[in-house]
């Protein structure tokens, strides 16, 4: 049910029960007046009526009394007139309105209190009794008879006149019991009524407050829900729910809320939730204010400088840098910096020990863009730094053992040839002095002397060759492969018949011009060197990917058995026997260690008998080293 | 070539002095010849130092590059620093291939770079060669 429903419902509860309050109340007045009107409109009237003939019974009577002392002094004229005259009076004007009044206090009686039509009776009989004894006297002095006689109708009549009195005493005492009776009737309605209305009045408070405690709870309980709610999401438990069932509109308002509340704890991260990643973090977090003074720090900013968290807030930040740093620390002044940068300074612990410490900082702002403080995120960088050292250490050592191997290859092979020249030349002096004394097997044998003579010489360049690509100096700039391409193909000896077909999609690369023209041309030779028969044939392609160009050297001679793959590649290492091909077996590891060095890969795809494509890769960028 | 033109040959390998030597007289080349073991050696032989002085000063030396105590490099360097030698032509005959060690000696002013061929009959070839280039060349 609405509230609205709710609410209109109460208050036309409540003013039905007003409404039946004035009822009981204009009831009980209207009571009252029922019976005063009655009180007023029956028994005055017959009490007035009552004494109204006991009135005009006194006036009769007065008026008859008169006639007896006028009688008594009537021996003139005149006064025997006045005698004749008030005896008319008595007769025409005092006797019948004395009936008449009887007579309507009788109808009046008979009408409204027939019960007690007796006293009227009485009233009646007592002033018939008054009528008959005043006609005797009348008699009496119209006879002219006194003496004793008279006296005797006289005292009848005062008898009969207070037999009269009487009677209307009785009656009009009896009408004012009545009336008395009929008052305290009446007050006794306008008490019940009074008591009633009290009850009524009491009932309609009692129901009204009974409503109103009713209607507030009604109102209130939710609304306290929803306060007592609104109070936790604003604490940051956005989880908080409110439990209203109701249909009404603040079970509408609850739902609505719970919603917001689910909204939010969705959109927004709580408090909690902020606290719990700072409290995981492994890094050290600094929240300064304007001033450099520490707001805010986690558990890791504790465990990082060895204070409490009590000690770290509201201390300087400067505090925390060693004493030498303050002058040039890169971290501080962090005011006048771009929003976000990292900075390393060496801090000092709480017991002293100096640590390098990373920051990156940002700076915070108020909803005004102003600069309202700094957040910085510290890590100990010494283990960084160690292992940076190690690697910097190592890697010299490692650049030194490479310099020095190469270095022991270039003399070493460069050493070596000296004596194998003197051998060399030492065997054509012995032949040559002896030109005529050698028999044919020793000719042989200086043939193949000098034959492996030059097996070394080759094996000693190509070893001096692969020292030098990585001695010495790249002169690295663009090269023009198309171009590249037909001048090492010119410079070696191409038999007639053999093919070669280089791509029209050659690009232009930046590299180094020599050591490119080192590869091609080892791949080259090599193809033209292992052909099978006498129409051979090498297709060279590239294909753009990317980051680097991919080449392609493709012959159609003997191919190599997939098992030999990676053994092409290491030095000395030669698939046929020496004497039938001469080769040192060094070429294809110069061209691995070119193209490796570049930054590239090579690999080779051939199946015996099936031609032999080398894959090499080139990247389309230097190296920043190589070109350095 | 004038006979009267002597010719140094700075070199520490017996065997490879006795190669210049045949080659030489292969290609009937009468020049008296000297040879020096070493940088330091070539220099004493030059001015007369602890020993006679090679007179006439020679015009050609053929100087290694690799060898102990004063090596090819240093002597020329020597040699164009002294003015008395300072015009004298010399051709490099080295088994070096280092690009270091012909900007070096060309930037000293030599007439050749010639690397030592492992084989006599290019060695021969070579000699002729020279020959042929000191016949053709005015020497001061």
């Amino acid at each position: 049910m609405k509230i609205s429903t709710k609410l209109i419902l109460s208050f036309s509860l409540v003013s039905c029960l007003v409404f039946v309050v004035g009822y009981v109340s204009l009831s009980v007045a209207k009571n009252t007046q029922t019976q005063y009107t009655a009180v007023i409109e029956e028994h005055l009237p017959v009490i007035h009526m009552a004494k109204d003939v006991g009135f005009q019974g006194m006036r009769m009577l007065m008026t008859i009394n008169e006639l007896g002392f006028i009688h008594a002094e009537s021996k003139s004229k005149e006064l025997s007139q006045i005698y004749e005259e008030e005896v008319s009076e008595l007769r025409e004007r005092v006797i019948p309105p004395f009936l008449d009044t009887l007579q309507d206090y009788e109808i009046g009686m008979a009408k409204l209190f027939p019960d007690e039509i007796g006293y009227v009776e009485n009233i009646k009989k007592s002033s018939a009794e008054i009528l008959s004894i005043s006609n005797e006297l009348l008699e009496l002095y119209n006879q002219g008879i006194a003496g004793n006689k008279l006296l005797s109708v006289r005292a009848t009549l005062e008898e009969a006149k207070n037999k009269f009195l009487q009677a209307i005493d009785d009656a009009t005492h009896h009408e004012h019991v009545e009336l008395q009776k009929k008052q305290s009737l009446v007050a006794q309605t306008i008490e019940s009524g009074f008591v009633k209305v009290n009850i009524a009045s009491v009932v309609v408070f009692s129901l009204g407050m009974f409503f109103s405690l009713l209607i507030s709870r009604l109102l209130s309980k939710p609304i306290c829900a929803l306060a007592n709610a609104a109070t936790e999401i604003g604490k940051g438990h956005l989880d908080t729910k409110v439990k209203i069932n109701s249909s009404d509109e603040f079970g509408k308002l609850a739902t609505a809320f719970n919603k917001m509340g689910s909204a939010l704890s969705e959109t927004t991260v709580s408090i909690n939730y902020i606290e719990n990643i700072l409290a995981s973090m492994g890094e050290s977090l600094l929240v300064l204010d304007q001033g450099g003074k520490i707001l805010k720090v986690n558990q890791a900013s504790t465990a990082l400088f060895g204070y409490s968290c009590d000690e770290l807030i509201g201390k300087k930040f400067t505090e925390l840098f060693a004493p030498d740093m303050n002058s040039a620390n890169p971290c501080l002044g962090f005011k006048d910096r771009q929003t976000l940068c990292g900075c390393e300074a060496n801090c000092i612990t709480k017991d002293g020990r100096e640590i390098p410490v990373h920051f990156s900082s940002a700076l915070l702002f108020d909803t005004d863009k102003n600069v309202m403080g700094a957040a910085y995120l510290g890590r100990d960088i010494s283990e960084h730094l160690q292992a940076k050292e190690n690697l910097q250490r190592k890697n010299q050592e490692l650049e030194r053992s490479n310099q020095e191997l190469d270095q022991f290859a270039y003399v070493v092979s460069h050493d070596l040839k000296a004596p194998l020249r003197a051998i060399s030349n030492l065997a054509e002096w012995i032949e040559e002095d002896l030109e005529d004394k050698l028999e044919e097997d020793t000719q042989n044998n200086m043939k193949l002397l000098h034959a492996r003579v030059k097996r070394m010489e080759a094996l000693i360049n190509g070893v001096l060759e692969y020292s030098r690509i990585g001695r010495s100096e790249q002169n690295v700039r663009e090269v023009d492969v198309q171009k590249l391409l037909s001048e090492v193909i010119d410079s070696m000896p191409v038999p007639k018949d053999f093919k070669i077909n280089i791509s029209s999609t050659m690009p232009v690369v930046t590299a180094c011009k020599v050591r490119m023209g080192q590869v091609f041309s080892n791949l080259v030779s090599n193809a033209i060197k292992y052909r099978r028969d006498q129409d051979g044939q090498v297709d060279i392609n590239v294909s753009d990917e990317g980051d680097y160009y991919r080449f392609s050297v493709a012959d159609n001679g003997p191919g190599i058995a997939p098992e030999y793959h990676d053994k092409v590649f290491i030095i000395f290492q030669t698939l046929n026997a020496k004497d039938k091909k001469e080769s040192t077996g060094v070429g294809l590891t110069l061209v691995k260690k070119i193209i490796e060095d570049q930054g590239g890969q090579i690999s080779v795809k051939s199946e015996e008998g099936q031609g032999a494509i080398f894959f090499f890769t080139w990247p389309k960028y230097i190296k920043e080293e190589d070109t350095q | 070539m004038d006979n009267s033109i002597s010719i140094l040959l700075v070199e520490d390998d017996e065997v490879d002095a006795m190669n210049v030597k045949r080659a030489f007289k292969k290609a009937n080349i009468t020049n008296p010849l000297y040879v020096a073991e070493n940088g330091l050696d070539a220099l004493a032989m030059l001015r007369g130092e602890d020993r006679e002085k090679i007179s006439p000063t020679p015009k050609i030396i053929l100087l290694d590059i690799n060898m102990p105590k004063m090596n090819g490099i240093e002597f020329l360097h020597a040699i164009r620093e002294d003015p008395e030698f300072k015009c004298i032509s010399v051709v490099v005959l080295t088994t070096s291939n280092e690009e270091r060690d012909k900007v070096a000696a060309y930037n000293l002013n030599v007439a050749g770079y010639i690397l030592k061929p492992v084989e006599p009959q290019k060695f021969m070839e070579a000699v002729s060669v020279l020959e042929v280039y000191w016949n053709l060349i005015e020497l001061p």
